[in-house]
């Protein structure tokens, strides 16, 4: 009996918030409006398989009056990066403090969309319930795997409750696991209200079109899927800088064009920064940083293509 | 802390480190509180991350993150000041492979695919002037170039635009995906 009423309580939580499906477009859309909607705190640990990295954090994440406070303390060294309304500010050892003002990037609410597109270039599994538990919550797995070598895949486990990512493996297109992410503490503040309701989600993403007349730069080759969706130039601590996103949907690239400096050293080279990889080069008195949490061939072939327009 | 220190660590906890290498690993961690403190760090979150079945962990993990928060050592994971971590361990080179081989099972999910040819469409208009010139190595042949090896000017410039991507790119986990922040700096400033 005792089970029983167990398995009816569960299934009257789960219809009452809304996310008794299968569809994987709906528990990423609700992914991502809980990342960003719920209050949460909580540790997870990380690790990378290409350089052995591994590291555990303390997270943050409060929304008030409609505000959103966010800290991350890796324990172990004085890393920290904090995000508000106004800002990301991080501050590591050996490094100068970064302060980056917010931008309300269209991207941020076109992500993620899964649309017929995305199918071409991605295959996503159907959500299934996992026997085990992450961070003692029950939890959804979703997979989606990439069907070239342009683009990572992940393995989600998602809170059954709210749809919090609590665990995630970044995935390269032969199924070889990147980097793991796990929560092993968070406590969920509850609120089925703060996430939206699938279908209002869903409505919402559009990939926006840039102003097709910033900028001077333009990559001329992209992996299959992929379209420029912003440029904007702005100044960074008085060094003006050019800022291109290009998308397939998923994963993002960045390209960022700026003067060099006459002493600057010419270096061309592709480095690992942790799940994200990374392509510098100089062009033209120019220096250009293709950055995102894609395979190394894909910020090579965007930023090494990367032309003068005028 | 280097890259390779960072392997070094990686694969002790993992058992797979040779056995010259472990000897040098444990002279070093006599002298070295941090990496003492680092070592005992990766045994608790290798423990989660291989167990893929946290709840037994849980309890012991989260007292051992708060210690480690609070300044304190953290607790003995049962893996961890193995007495065969503490001495020379007699590796056989059959289980050094099997130990290799259920790493890579670790880290390889079930079902795995036949890795897949690239796509190489380039359906981006061609904007190309033909007029670019390079200053260093060729495009087609890009140096694989550890972070930690740039000059601090291209260290700070790779930190700034991580967290500018990252802020307008969005970011389907949140905070989290601000992990690699960091990164390059404090590979960099360890190995120096």
């Amino acid at each position: 009996m005792i089970s029983i009423m167990t398995e009816l309580c569960a299934l009257t939580a789960l219809a009452s918030a809304g996310i008794a499906t299968d569809d994987p477009a709906q528990w990423l859309e609700r992914m991502a409006d809980a990342v960003e909607n719920l209050n949460y705190r909580g540790t997870f640990v990380y690790t990378s398989a290409d350089t052995g990295a591994m590291g555990h954090m303390k997270i943050e994440h409060q929304v008030v009056d409609g505000k959103v406070y966010e800290k991350l303390t890796e324990v172990g060294n004085g890393r920290e990066i904090v995000r508000d309304d106004k800002a990301v500010r991080c501050r590591f050892e050996g490094g100068d403090p970064i302060v980056v003002d917010r931008y309300e990037s269209p991207l941020q609410a076109a992500l993620p969309a899964i649309d017929d597109n995305l199918h071409r270039f991605y295959r996503f599994s159907p959500v299934e319930r996992s026997d085990k538990t992450v961070a003692e919550r029950t939890v959804r797995i979703i997979e989606v795997r990439p069907r070239d070598n342009y683009r990572y895949g992940y393995k989600l486990w998602l809170d059954e409750r709210t749809a919090m990512p609590l665990q995630s493996a970044l995935i390269d297109s032969a199924a070889n696991i990147i980097e793991r992410v796990m929560f092993t503490t968070i406590d969920i503040a509850e609120d089925a209200s703060a996430v939206a309701a699938p279908e209002a989600a869903q409505a919402a993403r559009a990939l926006p079109e840039p102003d097709m007349e910033e900028g001077a730069w333009r990559a001329s080759e992209l992996p299959a899927g992929f379209r420029l969706t912003v440029a904007r130039t702005t100044s960074d601590g008085g060094v003006e800088q050019e800022h291109y996103v290009y998308t397939d949907g998923l994963a993002t690239v960045s390209v960022f064009v700026e003067r060099a400096a006459d002493d600057a050293d010419p270096i061309t080279a592709v480095s690992n920064l942790g799940s994200a990889n990374a392509y510098v080069t100089t062009v033209d008195g120019y220096q250009i940083t293709a950055v995102g949490e894609v395979p190394p061939s894909t910020v090579e072939m965007i930023g090494a293509s990367l032309r003068r327009r005028r | 802390m280097t890259d390779q220190l960072n392997s070094q660590l990686s694969a002790f906890v993992d058992e797979a480190l040779s056995e010259a290498e472990s000897e040098l690993l444990v002279r070093r961690l006599c002298r070295d509180a941090d990496l003492r403190q680092t070592l005992a760090r990766y045994t608790l979150i290798g423990d989660v991350l291989r167990g893929d079945s946290p709840v037994p962990a849980s309890d012991r993990f989260a007292r051992g993150v708060m210690m480690a928060v609070d300044g304190q050592a953290a607790p003995q994971a049962p893996r961890q000041l193995r007495s065969s971590h503490l001495r020379v361990r007699p590796l056989a080179a059959a289980a050094v492979a099997a130990l290799a081989l259920a790493v890579v099972g670790l880290l390889t999910l079930p079902g795995g695919e036949e890795p897949r040819p690239a796509i190489a469409a380039l359906d981006a208009p061609a904007t190309s002037d033909g007029a670019a010139r390079r200053t260093a190595v060729s495009y087609n042949v890009p140096v694989e170039l550890p972070a930690d090896r740039y000059p601090p000017e291209v260290r700070a410039r790779l930190n700034r635009h991580l967290v500018q991507h990252l802020a307008t790119a969005g970011s389907r986990q949140g905070l989290v995906n601000y992990r690699n922040v960091g990164y390059v700096t404090a590979q960099g400033e360890a190995r120096q």
